[in-house]
This record gives C-alpha cells, sequence and structure tokens, in this order.
C-alpha cells in the first residue's frame, strides 16, 4: 500500500510533541498534587507545539517540493491498531496537501496560542493548580487536533474528534467552580454527543459498504479509490417491509453516509441545529476560545467534509443539503450577532457565522475554498477573539460592551490589531478575508448542481452585509465614542506586555497577508502578472480535493468582488453612521424595531425551543420513568439490590458451613468433593 | 561376585536446556550459607550487618539469580519445540514453549514478590534471611513441575514447591494468624498429597509405567482403576489451584501469611498446578473421556460461582483476593476443558496477565502494613485516594482488570478464555462450553460489585485516619509502576508488548507454545 | 470369588472371638472403680506431674537433625551396592558426580545448621 516515495517517519514526530508535554506535564500534576515553577511549565507546553510545528513545517517544504508520479502525499505507518480477519486498522498519519494546510494552520496558530496564554493566565488565581492544568489541556488539545488532521483511516481520525471534544469540555469548565462554566461545558458535551453519534453511525455504514463491495477498509487512500464501486448501493430494507404494504425506500447509501457524516460535522462545526453549544462555549478562558472555538476544533466538520469529498462527489444529495445548512447557518448566526452585548458571544455567533459559509462552499463542491476560508478565519478570528481577550484582561474581566467604549488611546495596539482583524472579516480589499469570501461567493455563483445555488449566493452576499454592520458595531462599542464605564476602572485599563501583544501582531500580519499570498485568485494573476496560476493554495489542494475549475473572465471576477464589496461598505456605512455619528439614533431605532429586537436579542428562543420540547420532556421521562420505575423499581430493586440481596443472604448464611476455620471440617469437605468428583469419573453419573 | 545385572546407561545432560533451573537451584543452596555467614559476621567490608541489611543483600543476590534464569528462559521463549533435557526416550522434563513461557510467569512472580518482600518483613518483624532460600527453593519445584512429564518428576517437584511454602506461610512466627495458616495448609496440603501419591500409585499398578506419555498410550478409560488413579492424581492438582470443593484452606491460609507470601502462592503456585495440569490432560489422559470433561465442568462452574459469590461478603482483602483467586481459577479451568491447543494458549496468557494484576493488588496490601500489624481490611482503604494517591491507583487498576474490565488486560484474558470456549462449542456443536462460558460472564458480572467496591471505597469515602509517612521502597514503587503498566500494555497492545529492547507478541507465543505441546 | 472362602472365614472368626472376649469380660469381670483407674493413661499408679509438660526444644532440634541426616544418608546405600554394576556401564563418573552433588547438598544443611547453633547444646 505504501509505495516508498510516500514513506515518512517524520509525521509521528508532529502529533507526538504535544502528547508528551501533556502527559509529563499531567502526571506529575496528578502524582505530586503540586504545580511546577511556573517557567517550567511554561517551557515544556509553549516547546511542544513550536516543536510540532517546525517539524510540520520542514515536511511541508518536503511535501510541495518533492515529486510525486503518483499522488502528493506521505504516510507514516506507525503500528498495526487493530488487527482482525477482514479488518486492519492501522494507526497511521497521512500528509498530504489538505492535512498539511490543517496542520500548519494548527500548530502556527496553536503556538501563538499557546504564548499568549502565559500571559493571559498568569493572573488567574482561582485554583491554584489552574497554570499547570489549563497547560496540560492545552497541550492534550493540540495533540488531539493533529490526531484528527493527519489521520490516516477514519478511526484514527475519529479519535482525534473526540478527544478534541473531551479537550473542549475540559476546557470550557475549566474554571469549575462557577456552576455556569461547569454547565456550559457539559452542553457543550451532550450536543457533541448527539453529532458524535450520528458520525459513528457513518462510520458503520460506510465500513459495511465497503466490506459489502469486497474492499473492507476504513482506509481514506484505499476508500477513495474504490468509491466507485459503491454508488449503486442503497439502503438495505428488510423484507417485512414491503410485505406488510409500506413503500420500500431507494436511498443511496452512500448519500446516508454523507448526511450521517454531515450531522457529526454539525455538531462538531456548530451548524443549525446544533449550534447552540458554540456561544455558551464562551465560558471558558479567552485563548481557548481563540484555539478551539474559533480557529480549530470548530472547523474539525469542514476538514471532515473536505476530507470525504470523494464521498460526496458521489451523493449530490448530502452535498446540496451541506450547501443549504451552512447558508441559513451563516445568515441565522449572523442576524443574532447583530445585538449580542457580550463581546465573546459576538465572536462566537460571528464564527458560526463563517463556519456556515465553509459549509456553503463545501456544499457547492469548492472544497478548496473551504480551506482557504478555514485557514484566514483560523488567522483573523483568532486574532480577533485574542485581541478581545486583552481588551478583557484590560478591562478587569468585563465582556459587556456597554460598559466599554473609547479604548482606542488607552490600548493602541490591541486597538489596531482588533481593527485589522475586522477589516479581515468583513472582506476588505485587499486583506486576506476578501479573496477567501470571494472564492466562496464565486464558487457558489457559479454552482449548477445545488437546487437554489443563486438564491444561496444572494443571501450570502447579504450576510456579508451583515458581518459587515456587526463587526464594525462591536469595533466602535469599544473602542470609539466616550467610555461607559466607571471611572475607576477605566483608570486602571493600560495595554498589555508583550508576551500577550506579540501573537497579535504576527496574527495581524496574517490576516492582513496570508490571503493574498495563498489564494490570489487567477484571473487577477493573469491580469497583474501574467500568471494563471497565482491561487496557490487551490492548485496545491487539487491534488487531494476535487475542484471544479472555474472559467471566469476578469470582468465578471471583478464584478463579483466590487459587488461584495459594495455591500459591505454599505453596511459599515450604516454601522459608523449608528454607532460613531449620530449614536443616538440608536435606541428610537431598537424601539422601533422592538419585537424583531426582542427576538434577536434572545437568539430567536432556540434554547428555551430545545428546553422546552427535547430537555425538560427527557427529564420529566427519565426521572418519572426511566428513574423511578425502570431504575429504582426494576434495575435496582428486582435487579441489582435484589439479586445481591439473595446472594448475601446465601452467603451470609451459608457462612457458617463455608468457612468454619476448622482444618478438619475442610479436610471433610475435601473429602466428599472428592469422592463425588471420582464418582462422577467412574460412574458417570 | 556376580555379573553385573543392571542395564544403565547414564542420561546426556543438555546443561544447556536446564541452566535456568540450575540457576535458581544453585541459588536456592548457596543462600541459606550466605545468609549463616553474615548473620555470624559482627561487620563485613568494614560496615555494621544489621538484619535489615543482610534482608536486603540476600533479596538481592536471590533477585540476581531469579533474573539470570529469567533471562535465560526468556531466550529460549521464541522456540517453541521442547529441548532435550536429559534422555529423548523417558524424558522427566520437557522444557519446551510452554514450560518456558510458565518458567517465566514464576520467575516473574518470585522477582517481584521478593522486590516488595524486604521492607514488608522488617516492618511486620519476620526479617529472616531464610525466606529468600525458601523462595528460591520453592521456585525451583514450580519451575520442575510446570515441565514434568513423569509422575515421580511430578510428586518431587510438587512437594519441593509446597513444602517451603507452607514454611514461607508461617514465616510471621510470632503472629498466631501466620502459625494458623501454616498449619492448617501444611495439614490439608499433606492430605492432598496423599490423595494424589495414591492415584499415582494406582496409575503406576494399572499400566506399569510412570512416564506420562507412556501411561497415556495404555490408558483405558473404560477402566475403573484407571479412572480412580487419573481422578486422584486431577484432585491433588485442582488442591493447589484451590478449585471448589479443594479451595476452603485458600482464604484462611492467604489471610494469615505474609501478605508477600499470599501473592505469591496466588500466582506462581497455580501457574505451575496449571502447568502441570497440562501435561497430565495433554500427555496421560486421552481427550475422548466424556466424564473427565464433566466432571471438570462441574468443577469449573462451581469454582467460579462459589468463589465470587462468597467474595462478596469479605471484609478483608486478603479474603477477598483468596476468594477471587478461587474464581480465577475457576475460569482457567474454562480453558483446560477447550479440546485444541485454544485453551491452553488462553490460559497461558492469563496466567500471565493475572500474575501482574494479583501481585500489584498484594503488594498495595504488604506496602499498607504499619506498626507490625497488616491493614487490610476494606474499611482500612477508605479514602487511600487522598492519602496515598499512587496506591489507590495501582489498586484502582488492578481490581479493574481483576473484574475484567477493557481496557485492562484482564478484560483481554477472559476475552481470549471465553472466545476459544464459544469457538470450540460452534466447531463441536457442543452447547456445554457455551453454557460454561455463559456462567463465566455472569460470573464476571457478580464479580463486578466486590472489585468495584474497592475503588469506590478508595475513592468516594473520606479518610479515617492521618496519613502515613510515606514509607514506600523504590523496589516497591517499581513493582507497583511495572503491574499497573503491565495490566495497560497487555490490555491494549497483547500482539506488541516491548520490553526494551524486546518486541514480542505474547498471544503467538502462547498459541505457538501450546501447539507444541499437543501431539 | 471361589477361592476367596477362607479369608471370609477368618474374618467372621475373628470377629466372633473378639466379640465373645468383650463380652466375656463385661459379663464376668469384677467392676472397681477408683480414681486412678479413670485417669487416662491409667496404670493403677496415680499421675505424678501434668502430662503437658514444657520439654526443652533443644531434643526436638537434635531428633530432627538425626532424622534428617540419617534418612539422607540412607541413600548412600543402594547406590555403594550398585556402584560397581555403574562402572560396568560405563556411567562411573556420572554415578559419583550424581552423589557427590547431592553430598554437597547435603552438607550445605549440615554447614547451615552449623553455623545457625543447631548443634550447640548450649
Amino acid at each position: 500500500m505504501v509505495n516508498d516515495g510516500h514513506a515518512n517517519d517524520y509525521l509521528r514526530l508532529i502529533p507526538l510533541f504535544p502528547l508528551l508535554g501533556a502527559l509529563i506535564s499531567g502526571i506529575w500534576l496528578m502524582f505530586a498534587r503540586k504545580e511546577w515553577p511556573r517557567s517550567i511549565v511554561i517551557l515544556v507546553a509553549c516547546s511542544a507545539p513550536i516543536a510540532s510545528f517546525v517539524v510540520a513545517f520542514s515536511q511541508f517544504l518536503e511535501l510541495a517540493t518533492a515529486k510525486f508520479p503518483d499522488g502528493r502525499f506521505f504516510i507514516d505507518n506507525v503500528y498495526t491498531w487493530i488487527g482482525s480477519h477482514s479488518f486492519q486498522a492501522e494507526m497511521s498519519f497521512l500528509f498530504d496537501p489538505l492535512s498539511a494546510v490543517m496542520v500548519m494552520v494548527v500548530t502556527g496558530v496553536g503556538s501563538l496560542i499557546h504564548i499568549y496564554s502565559i500571559g493571559y493566565m498568569d493572573d488567574d488565581h482561582r485554583d491554584d493548580k489552574g497554570f499547570q492544568r489549563f497547560f496540560v489541556y492545552l497541550n492534550l488539545f493540540t495533540f488531539s487536533m493533529l490526531m484528527l488532521v493527519l489521520g490516516d483511516n477514519l478511526l484514527v481520525l475519529f479519535v482525534g474528534w473526540e478527544g478534541v471534544g473531551l479537550c473542549s469540555y475540559l476546557l470550557i469548565g475549566f474554571w469549575y467552580l462557577e456552576d455556569h462554566n461547569a454547565m456550559c461545558g457539559q452542553k457543550a458535551f451532550v450536543v457533541n454527543r448527539i453529532g458524535d453519534f450520528a458520525f459513528l453511525i457513518g462510520i458503520f455504514i460506510l465500513f459495511w459498504a465497503f466490506y459489502q463491495a469486497g474492499h473492507p477498509t476504513i482506509d481514506f487512500l484505499e476508500m477513495k479509490a474504490h468509491i466507485g464501486e459503491l454508488t449503486e448501493l442503497t439502503v438495505p430494507v428488510p423484507p417485512w417491509f414491503a410485505t406488510i404494504g409500506l413503500a420500500v425506500p431507494t436511498w443511496k447509501l452512500l448519500t446516508v453516509a454523507g448526511l450521517c457524516f454531515f450531522v457529526g460535522a454539525c455538531g462538531k462545526s456548530a451548524q443549525l441545529p446544533l449550534y447552540v453549544w458554540l456561544p455558551d462555549a464562551m465560558a471558558g478562558p479567552t485563548p481557548v476560545s481563540a484555539l478551539i472555538h474559533a480557529a480549530t476544533m470548530v472547523t474539525a466538520g469542514v476538514y471532515m467534509v473536505c476530507r470525504m469529498s470523494f464521498l460526496y462527489d458521489h451523493a449530490p444529495g448530502a452535498l446540496s443539503t451541506i450547501a443549504w445548512v451552512g447558508g441559513l447557518t451563516a445568515f441565522f448566526a449572523a442576524t443574532i450577532a447583530i445585538t449580542q452585548k457580550d463581546i465573546k458571544k459576538v465572536l462566537a455567533y460571528s464564527t458560526v457565522s463563517q463556519l456556515g459559509y465553509m459549509f456553503l462552499a463545501a456544499g457547492m463542491a469548492s472544497y478548496s475554498a473551504a480551506i482557504f476560508h478555514l485557514a484566514t478565519h483560523a488567522f483573523f478570528k483568532a486574532l480577533l477573539f485574542l485581541a478581545a481577550g486583552s481588551v478583557i484582561l484590560g478591562m478587569h474581566h468585563e465582556q459587556d460592551m456597554d460598559k466599554m467604549g473609547g479604548l482606542r488611546r488607552k490600548m493602541p495596539m490591541t486597538h489596531i490589531v482588533f481593527l485589522i482583524g475586522v477589516l479581515a472579516i468583513i472582506g476588505a480589499p485587499p486583506l486576506s478575508g476578501f479573496f477567501s469570501k470571494d472564492e466562496i461567493l464565486l464558487g457558489a455563483f457559479l454552482n449548477h448542481d445545488v437546487p437554489g445555488a443563486k438564491f444561496l449566493w444572494g443571501l450570502a452576499l447579504f450576510t456579508a452585509g451583515l458581518t459587515s454592520f456587526y463587526m464594525l458595531r462591536l469595533y466602535f462599542r469599544i473602542f470609539t465614542g466616550p467610555t461607559r464605564a466607571s471611572a475607576d476602572v477605566f483608570s486602571h485599563v493600560k495595554e498589555q506586555p508583550a508576551v500577550v501583544v506579540g501573537p497579535l501582531v504576527v496574527l495581524a500580519l496574517l490576516s492582513v497577508f496570508a490571503g493574498g499570498v495563498m489564494g490570489f485568485p487567477d484571473a487577477y494573476g493573469q491580469w497583474l502578472m501574467s500568471m494563471p496560476d497565482s491561487n496557490s493554495l487551490r492548485h496545491f489542494l487539487s491534488e487531494t480535493v476535487s475542484t471544479s475549475e472555474h472559467h471566469i473572465s476578469l470582468g465578471q471576477e471583478l464584478g463579483l468582488a466590487g459587488l461584495a464589496v459594495f455591500v459591505a461598505l454599505v453596511a459599515a456605512g450604516l454601522a459608523a453612521v449608528l454607532y460613531f455619528y449620530r449614536t443616538e439614533l440608536v435606541p428610537g431605532l431598537t424601539k422601533k424595531l422592538r419585537h424583531v429586537h426582542t427576538v434577536l436579542l434572545n437568539k430567536y428562543y432556540v434554547d428555551e425551543f430545545y428546553h422546552a420540547v427535547i430537555i425538560k420532556p427527557l427529564i420529566r421521562m427519565s426521572d418519572a420513568l426511566l428513574f423511578r420505575v425502570v431504575d429504582q423499581r426494576i434495575i435496582d430493586g428486582a435487579g441489582v439490590n435484589g439479586i445481591a440481596k439473595l446472594v448475601r443472604g446465601i452467603a451470609d448464611n451459608g457462612i457458617k458451613f463455608a468457612q468454619t476455620g476448622l482444618a478438619q471440617t475442610y479436610v471433610f469437605v475435601m473429602l466428599i468433593g472428592g469422592v463425588a468428583f471420582l464418582a462422577y469419573l467412574v460412574g458417570g453419573i | 561376585m556376580e555379573t553385573s545385572v543392571l542395564e544403565f546407561t547414564a542420561p546426556e545432560l543438555h546443561f544447556g536446556t536446564i541452566s535456568p533451573l540450575l540457576t535458581v537451584a544453585l541459588g536456592a543452596v548457596l543462600l541459606p550459607i550466605i545468609e549463616a555467614y553474615l548473620s555470624r559476621r559482627k561487620s563485613f567490608l568494614s560496615r555494621p550487618v544489621t538484619r535489615v541489611w543482610i534482608g536486603f543483600m540476600l533479596s538481592f543476590i536471590s533477585t540476581i539469580f531469579l533474573a539470570i534464569a529469567l533471562m535465560l528462559t526468556l531466550g529460549k521463549l521464541s522456540v517453541p519445540q521442547a529441548e532435550v533435557a536429559f534422555n529423548a526416550a523417558h524424558p522427566m522434563i520437557a522444557m519446551d514453549g510452554t514450560a518456558h513461557f510458565l518458567i517465566a510467569t514464576i520467575l516473574l512472580s518470585a522477582i517481584m514478590t521478593i522486590l516488595v518482600s524486604g521492607r514488608y518483613l522488617a516492618d511486620v518483624g519476620a526479617n529472616y534471611g531464610e525466606y529468600y532460600a525458601l523462595v528460591l527453593a520453592s521456585v525451583l519445584g514450580m519451575m520442575l513441575l510446570a515441565a514434568s512429564t513423569n509422575m515421580i518428576m511430578l510428586f518431587v517437584s510438587l512437594e519441593l514447591m509446597s513444602i517451603p511454602i507452607y514454611a514461607l506461610a508461617g514465616f510471621r512466627r510470632l503472629s498466631v494468624r501466620s502459625n494458623e495458616s501454616a498449619m492448617k495448609y501444611f495439614i490439608i496440603g499433606s492430605f492432598a498429597s496423599g490423595l494424589m501419591l495414591y492415584g499415582m500409585a494406582l496409575l503406576y499398578g494399572a499400566t506399569g509405567s510412570v512416564g506420562l506419555a507412556e501411561i497415556g498410550t495404555k490408558f483405558d478409560p473404560e477402566s475403573v482403576l484407571h479412572l480412580l488413579g487419573a481422578g486422584l492424581l486431577l484432585i491433588g492438582l485442582t488442591f493447589k489451584i484451590a478449585a471448589v470443593p479443594f479451595h476452603q484452606w485458600a482464604p484462611d491460609v492467604y489471610e494469615g501469611a505474609p501478605t508477600t507470601v499470599s501473592g505469591f502462592m496466588a500466582t506462581a503456585v497455580k501457574v505451575a498446578a496449571f502447568g502441570a495440569l497440562f501435561r497430565v490432560l495433554s500427555l496421560a489422559l486421552q481427550p475422548g473421556i466424556e466424564s473427565l470433561y464433566g466432571a471438570l465442568w462441574v468443577i469449573a462452574a462451581l469454582s467460579m460461582t462459589v468463589g465470587n459469590v462468597m467474595a462478596m461478603i469479605q471484609r478483608n482483602v486478603k479474603r477477598m483476593l483468596a476468594y477471587s483467586s478461587i474464581a480465577h481459577a475457576g475460569y482457567l479451568l474454562i480453558g483446560l476443558i477447550v479440546p485444541g491447543s485454544g485453551g491452553y494458549s488462553a490460559i497461558m496468557f492469563y496466567l500471565l496477565v493475572y500474575t501482574f494484576m494479583t501481585i500489584g493488588a498484594f503488594t498495595v496490601i504488604s506496602v499498607l502494613a504499619k506498626d507490625h500489624e497488616d491493614k487490610d481490611q476494606i474499611d482500612d482503604l477508605a479514602g487511600l485516594s487522598v492519602l496515598r494517591p499512587f496506591l489507590a491507583f495501582v489498586m484502582a487498576v488492578c481490581m479493574f482488570s481483576l473484574a475484567g474490565i477493557p481496557p485492562f488486560a484482564g478484560f483481554m484474558a477472559k476475552f481470549q478464555l471465553f472466545k476459544a470456549a464459544i469457538q470450540a462449542s460452534t466447531e463441536l456443536g457442543d452447547s456445554s462450553l457455551l453454557w460454561l462460558a455463559i456462567i463465566g460472564v455472569l460470573n464476571s458480572a457478580v464479580s463486578l460489585y466486590y472489585y468495584l467496591r474497592i475503588p469506590v471505597v478508595m475513592y468516594m469515602r473520606d479518610p479515617e485516619r492521618e496519613a502515613d509517612p510515606d514509607s514506600m521502597a523504590g523496589f516497591e514503587r517499581l513493582v507497583l509502576f511495572v503491574c499497573a503498566a503491565a495490566v495497560f500494555v497487555l490490555g491494549i497492545f497483547p500482539h506488541d508488548v516491548f520490553v526494551i529492547f524486546w518486541d514480542v507478541d505474547v498471544i503467538a507465543v502462547v498459541s505457538e507454545a501450546a501447539r507444541s505441546m499437543l501431539p | 470369588m471361589a477361592e476367596y472362602w477362607g479369608l471370609g472365614l477368618f474374618t467372621l472368626l475373628g470377629t466372633a472371638v473378639v466379640t465373645l472376649f468383650m463380652v466375656l469380660t463385661t459379663w464376668l469381670g469384677p467392676k472397681l472403680v477408683f480414681p486412678e483407674k479413670q485417669e487416662p493413661f491409667e496404670c493403677g499408679e496415680r499421675q505424678v506431674v501434668s502430662p503437658y509438660q514444657r520439654f526443652n526444644v533443644k531434643f526436638y532440634m537434635v531428633a530432627i537433625s538425626f532424622i534428617i541426616f540419617d534418612v539422607e544418608v540412607v541413600f548412600l546405600y543402594p547406590w555403594a551396592v550398585v556402584f560397581n554394576d555403574f562402572i560396568g556401564n560405563g556411567a562411573g563418573w556420572y554415578a559419583y558426580i550424581s552423589m557427590m552433588v547431592f553430598l554437597f547438598v547435603l552438607s550445605v544443611g549440615l554447614a547451615y545448621e552449623w553455623m545457625k547453633g543447631g548443634l550447640d547444646w548450649n
């Protein structure tokens, strides 16, 4: 399976470093129950992702430059994890352009956030062992995420998938002494679980299908090679279905599997209807929000859809679903973001919305656009979160923007990088968000396979306007105008130390330039530099994911981009008027639109809806039926306690005979037993 | 003078084959002398001689002997075929893959026992140097027992194993319990030995030979004499593994004996006795004897059930572990009933795993001993996770593994065993094995009740006493770590165990060994 | 079976004789009861001291040592008797070395006992 040119033993080092970091530090913490000095914690924790980054970068260069006759990828087969008759699962890592981009993002952004966390967690005294514990989790997360993106088969991917879920849970509830945080962690975990369940079902279906086709495998490359043989399979239906007169459905198996995978992705990547956990996940420390809930973990769903693109190419129905869910989520979350007051909540809904964009792109089969946006979004959203963290630190853990304003002069560096982040996300040319969002819109515009593609394009365009509006609202409310903070707090606000600002500057630079460097559209490249393949990322990725070739004229390209910029500009202007020039208009407008405003402020009452329709009946049924009747009466009463009582009764009463302590009794029992044994043997009774 | 009447050819001595045996024998002979010499000295190499120092020196020396033997054995593990030890025509012992695997397991158990004994013995005031010589002598007996293919060798090695163990059980000679334990074990053990010897006499009388293989060729399942002989022989061996109804000594003896000795008894004796059972069943008794396997079926089912039920009501951890060892003997007997090599290889893997988890559990209890007293009540473990987190962790791992919860090795071992039974039952269309496997699974479920009580007490109850000063010796830490690690590694990578420089597929080793043992 | 009739007769006769004498003594014999006669181990004399007496452990030591070495030395006899046969079979050295090994182990035991003071009376 592994050709000589593809074997690469260095890949295992990439997840190994963070694992070692987590293990060494974590085991110490577990047994010694005492923290290391902070400098050692920092050394161990931060060197791990940086070392991974260095290895990943060297292998990335290797991958980009080497010549491969049969596909551009490296494989590192560490050992056979599960070997059963027909089923073979290797613990092996795949490093192809897709995972290479992901690994670079994860280790790069991850390293920066590790460094930032040194400063952010430094003043945290809520838990005396919190500092080291935090970094243990962070390293563990990095390890899991790397397993996820490097996994060569569905099972390794799933290990990482569950691992990041666990770390997310641990880190959301990091300050677990406050009840609210623990509940938020739990919510994230439970909602994710729904998705994970579907994901598992998807794995089972797919494996079963390949097994039927005579290729029992869960290996990505092998699945890709044989997927064509499965296109005709339909969902097997038990024969009694037809006999009792039910219509026999002829669902394509691949579509069903694809939908199952996508439900998994919805859970992890916070799409409708499973997005509800992400805003609450903001209860965790801000670096966590940046790393896990903006840059990396939540994009795992997008990555997975792209990784499984070979399947979705044969499941157009599933693909259309993805596009629609993505488009609707993007719009839906953006509307909520307009009214939120907590700056991290705004960013959270913005993340949901941007993830929706990525799924929209994936659903339109422009996977490279999805990954492109994933990468740029990782940069600018991490930047925005970290800058917001800096603001929160400066404001002494105040997150309500009603109590901010006027921070521009107090925190000049933070202000500049935040502004860069805002400009990047709203798609101001030539920042990175402009290029990636443009490519998504282009993909939607040119798509003919998804029903209603043009409508989705329009919706995405409108959402771009919404994005622009709420991001600038956020910016103006934090940094401009007279302050609404108390004088005492405001007088203490100051710029953060270099360890916090440094990563911000690096991320800001990436947010500005990464887009143009990675994905300069071919049409401009031809025009400006007569370079027909200037969109390097897409050409790089095209060796892994199928990319539909856009044949588009320069005029069209410019027109579409201009339209997007125009929409963003209009929305930005509106925001500027409302929140900068004529702030006195806002209360009146709010009052006039109070019905809409209340609905948006309460996030469409989705949480309440879920609570009333799912959670409450579930709890009531669990309590009344499962707990009181099934558990207490049947399982505990008749089952466990009953049997235990019975057994104990027998044993207690038999104890006089069973353990007398007298050797002569023992010999006697032995004799009786021996005679019975011999009698059985001889007589065969 | 009359002419020579005795026909005799000197057997060839293959020293390479028996080198592990010779190493241990040499150690067993030299250790008493060394001990006697050292204890007469006031100072040695200009340092004062104390009891503790002597204990340390002796444990060091005996560990070296055992370690050399272990290295020699491990080197042979990859060769499943029997090496000739003395005389190819009339083998006294068969040094084949099975023997090597079992010997390695016995040696591991002995090494771990010796490493954790020094501090414990000093702590309970029984720091006498004879301990190590006795352990080594008993190990020699076990090694021979696991390999013996001749009834005389079988009996001699059984006694060589047992007599030092009787003495070890009573090693705390100032403790009434320990004396009681030794006395009971000795009396009941002698009785069992007597029965076994009787069986051997009958078999010899019936067949005219003492070699197990020769008996196998002449064995007549129709003859009452043959069956009685075989049955009595089996009683003697099932006594050693503490199977119901020959089990009642076990709780009293394990409870009274020094804790480290209990661990040694529970593991190494069982390993050796199973070795002997392998030989007797595969060589001397034809597999077709219906009633024999029926009788073993009943014993297995009874052992599992009685062991688990009685373990539930124990308040003393050592007693509980004794009943648990009875139950495990029941599980292990399933493998003997399965025809073919699958059951034997499952047993061998199980024995290795069982050694680690049981020694781990007993070691935790021995570490807790304080002020000349064992802290072996379940209540003594309350809040251990706070007082001694490492101990609590190892204990919990061992308990989970004993209960057979994945991913620990205990699960993998049980899985192999039940799998073998179920496979054989489907292949033969014989539902009795399936039923035995079902009984085994049900019993595992029952056993959860008492195994999990320990972690519950350790982790969920508040400590009732002050934290002891952590007096654990480095060796104890090492052994506990090795046990816990082995339980993890054997559970997760049974096919891929790395032992420093050496990568071994344990499952493949045992199945090769089992296959080579069967004709 | 027929040739075993003598055995049966012997058993019957034995039982009959024993029963006869038991019955006769119970019937005919005089029954004098006095305390000395009720003692366990009675021999018509009053017990002077309690039989549950401590015994010097040194006696046991000597007795055990004697048994060990005495019994083991018994092995030397058959060996010595057939030693010529061993030589005749060309296994003389083998037999000799075997016995020396045995004696070595035995003398280790002796040395141990000696060094431990098992042979000192005081």
